[in-house]
């Protein structure tokens, strides 16, 4: 749809150009928009604590104890998703690297997923939260389904 | 002829030359979300005159609908 209209612009003689991706590739990256809809990225706890795939049980022991979401997520040096660390690999030799103790591969959603749908399959599938990432997998926060529903029952 | 343009490119053409942001898809669409300032210039009932009313011929315009349409 797009590209007909810049090229009806262009003929009208403006200096016309189209966004191809659209709406679509704007929202999954977490951008900010206007409008009415309630969407994952706009309720997210942006406070999970992280730590580098590469680090030791050592060095992230405290956070991980102290972690009110029960894991920290591990990341590479781009800031993407690697995996996540949770309390069962607080029994493990402090010099055990992330990458040997973390859940690779955790579940992800985009933030331009609806949160009405979002929460209703995280009900049906008994996740109290889950990852938000951007279309190129940096790590944009976590969304737990309580504050999602507080918000969808706010209307905020 | 019309250039095809990323998020990035986007981003450059509407910091650096005030380039003005218009979403082509109905009103319904539109109003669930838009890019932030976005005019509403709907393809469906195209009108010249309102383009030519709301569109600044000195500023780039970026058109956009939901994705690979």
């Amino acid at each position: 749809m797009s590209p007909r209209a810049a090229w009806r612009l262009d003929s009208l003689g403006f200096d016309a150009y189209d966004y191809v991706a659209g709406k679509a590739d704007w929202l999954a990256f977490g951008l900010a928009y206007e409008g009415d809809a309630q969407l994952a990225g706009s309720v997210l706890a942006t406070d999970v604590p992280t730590c580098g795939f590469r680090d030791q049980l050592g060095d992230v022991r405290a956070v991980l104890e102290e972690s009110r979401f029960g894991q920290v997520v591990a990341l590479n040096g781009e800031g993407i998703v690697m995996g996540r660390l949770t309390r069962d690999a607080l029994a493990a030799p402090k010099d055990t690297t992330v990458d040997a103790l973390m859940r690779e591969g955790p579940a992800t959603v985009r933030p331009s997923e609806e949160l009405g749908r979002l929460l209703q399959r995280m009900r049906c599938a008994g996740i109290d939260g889950i990852l938000v990432t951007r279309s190129d997998g940096r790590l944009l926060g976590l969304l737990e389904r309580d504050r999602g529903e507080r918000a969808v029952g706010d209307g905020t | 002829m019309p250039a095809f343009i990323d998020r990035e490119e986007l981003q450059r053409l509407v910091e650096e030359r005030d380039a003005v942001v218009a979403e082509v898809l109905p009103r319904a669409e539109y109003d669930w979300a838009h890019l932030p300032g976005a005019v509403h210039l709907p393809l469906r009932g195209w009108d010249v005159e309102r383009v030519r009313a709301v569109l600044d011929r000195d500023r780039p315009v970026i058109v956009y609908c939901d994705d690979y349409q």
